[in-house]
This record gives structure tokens, C-alpha cells and sequence, in this order.
């Protein structure tokens, strides 16, 4: 008889068919759960902050001036899309498909995060042009604490692909890089979940409220 | 859990260091040196910070992540005591117990205290 699957943390795990690696997993993926949400309390009080300072723009530029909806539009697809890849890689890691997958899957990942973070630099530079300076309101204080914290989240995200793509080729399938491979889908995941808040309370807030 | 405090009465009564019936490997980390770099990295760095050096900002921030990543290559973090070693050593710091003359507050500051406390339970009740 079959015995009912393992589920040692919260998201995907890796399974039976990686006995040690699943049993080594549990306890640094847990570590890396209290990781993210202490992060999420972090993105929290930036999004408490924002939404206390949607009115305070003292008469400089607000989000219906500086705001581009067809961009964030642009990077929600690749963010969401780039999530998508990262679940194949862990899908691709727990039924056991050639390494190569994997490693391609991160570069395609790779590929789709820095588009983001390109879009999200065009984003703001097109932001500083219309005098959009963060020390020109707490509106823009605000906003720039919170969206570019998101950005350079992505980016570690982003170089933590390179260097675990690299492990990947050089070491191969570990246990301990299998569980790297999993805390880093988990960041990546989580990454999307802050973009969604960004994108709803951000974006469509500011341009409903602000 | 027999006393308030039960390791100094446990002492008393001559059972405070028992021997285990059986012994097993112990899982430790293995030194490494990234927490002293990244010491002394983030303490340029925030020296740094401080006084507006920008480029030595951005040479410690690049060296860090660096140092982090070199130490992400290093895979055998974990070192095992073999329950062998872990009994042995064990034994023998039981055997010294064993040995050593213990002594109570009036004479904590003697030279002949080998750091085994002799529990005064009647003084300290």
C-alpha cells in the first residue's frame, strides 16, 4: 500500500523519492519560513506606511500623473509568468527530470526577472522625469520605500538563480542543493505574492484613492 | 523533579552526573570563517555609510554578497562525533568528577577548588 504523501512544509515538497533530501529539507525550510515572514511583516508596515500616505502629496505629482498602467500590466505577466517556470523547476526537481531542466527552467526565470527589473528602471526613470523624487512628498517617500524594496528583492532573486544554477551544473542534485532549489521557489513565490499587494494596493489604490 | 532545585540536591545525594546507558553520534557544525569576514566587512560598511564614502560603500556591499556566495560553495558544513569519541570523552570528564574534591561556598575562593560545588542545602534554605 501506498503510503499518504509527506508533507514536511508548507508549499511543494519533494517527496518520498527523495528520502534524506525531503527529511534534510524540513527543518531548513521551516528556518527559511520564519525568514519570510518576518520579510512579510517588513512588506507590511512599507504598505501601512503607503496607504497612511496616499494623500499626503503636498501638491506635487500623484499617481494619476506618474503611474503607467500598461507597463505594471507588462510586468505582472512576466513576474507571473516567471513564477510559473519556477514551479516547473520544482516539479521538473520532485519527478526526478534531468538536471538540465531545471537548470534551463532557472534561465528562462532568470531571463523573465530581469525583463521585470528592467521594465521596473524604465518605470522609475520615467517617474523621476515627471519630478517624481522621493524627497518631493510622503506620498513619494512612501512609494519609494515600498515598490523598489520589492525590486531588489527580485534582483537577489535574480542573482540567486545564477549562483544556485551554477551550484546545480557544478555539484549536481545534492540534498542540500535540492533544498536550496525549494526555499528558493518559495522566495520566488512569495516574491509574486508582494507584487499582487503592490499592484492592488499600490497602483490601483493610489489611482482609486489617491 | 523531586527538590526546588533539584540539580544542587541531586548533587547532594551524589547523583548529579550520571553516566548515560548509551551513546551516539552528535551532529555539530563545522567552523567557518563567514561570520568573522562579514563582521568586519559590514563594519567597513557602515563606517562607510557614515562618513558618505560611497566607493568603499559599494566595494564592501559587492564584497559581501562575494563572500557570501564563495561560502555557499562550501558544501560540508557538518562534522559527526562518532558516539566512540563522544563516550570517551564523556567518561573521562565522569572520571574526573569522580576525582575531584568538592567544595562548598565558604571555601569558593581557595585554591584547591577544581570547580566541583559542594551544595550547602541547609545554609541555603
Amino acid at each position: 500500500m501506498r503510503r499518504a504523501p509527506s508533507h514536511s512544509y508548507p508549499g511543494l515538497n519533494l517527496g518520498e523519492d527523495h528520502a534524506s533530501a525531503d527529511k534534510f529539507s524540513e527543518v531548513v525550510t521551516f528556518g527559511f519560513w520564519v525568514f519570510l515572514m518576518s520579510d512579510l511583516v517588513y512588506f507590511g508596515l512599507m504598505f501601512a506606511i503607503y496607504i497612511t500616505m496616499i494623500d499626503a502629496q503636498a501638491g506635487g505629482p500623484g499617481p494619476h500623473e506618474l503611474f503607467d498602467l500598461r507597463s505594471i500590466f507588462a510586468q505582472t505577466l512576466i513576474l507571473l509568468t516567471s513564477s510559473l517556470t519556477v514551479g516547473l523547476a520544482m516539479l521538473a526537481l520532485k519527478y526526478n527530470l534531468p538536471r538540465a531542466r531545471i537548470v534551463l527552467l532557472f534561465g528562462v526565470t532568470l531571463a523573465l526577472g530581469l525583463s521585470f527589473l528592467v521594465l521596473e528602471i524604465r518605470d522609475f526613470m520615467a517617474i523621476v522625469d515627471k519630478g517624481g523624487i522621493p524627497q518631493r512628498s510622503g506620498f513619494l517617500s512612501a512609494f519609494y520605500g515600498l515598490v523598489p524594496l520589492h525590486g531588489l528583492h527580485v534582483a537577489a532573486g535574480c542573482l540567486w538563480l545564477i549562483v544556485l544554477g551554477i551550484q546545480l551544473r557544478v555539484m549536481g542534485l545534492t540534498d542540500l542543493l535540492m533544498s536550496r532549489v525549494v526555499r528558493l521557489a518559495l522566495f520566488w513565490h512569495f516574491l509574486d505574492l508582494i507584487w499582487i499587494g503592490i499592484i492592488t494596493i499600490v497602483y490601483f489604490g493610489g489611482l482609486t484613492y489617491g | 523533579m523531586t527538590d526546588r532545585d533539584d540539580f544542587a540536591a541531586a548533587k547532594q545525594r551524589g547523583a548529579a552526573y550520571p553516566a548515560p546507558d548509551a551513546y551516539e553520534d552528535i551532529e555539530m557544525p563545522r567552523n567557518t570563517g563567514i561570520g568573522f569576514v562579514l563582521c568586519v566587512l559590514s563594519g567597513i560598511w557602515m563606517f562607510a555609510l557614515i562618513w558618505w564614502i560611497w566607493w568603499l560603500a559599494i566595494l564592501m556591499t559587492v564584497l559581501m554578497i562575494l563572500a557570501l556566495i564563495a561560502w555557499s560553495f562550501d558544501t560540508s558544513t557538518e562534522i559527526i562525533i562518532p558516539a566512540e569519541e563522544v563516550r570517551k570523552d564523556h567518561e573521562a570528564w565522569l572520571d574526573l568528577v569522580r576525582t575531584t574534591v568538592a567544595v562548598d561556598r565558604d571555601h569558593e575562593a581557595a585554591p584547591n577548588n577544581q570547580g566541583l560545588a559542594h551544595p550547602d542545602m541547609e545554609a541555603a534554605t
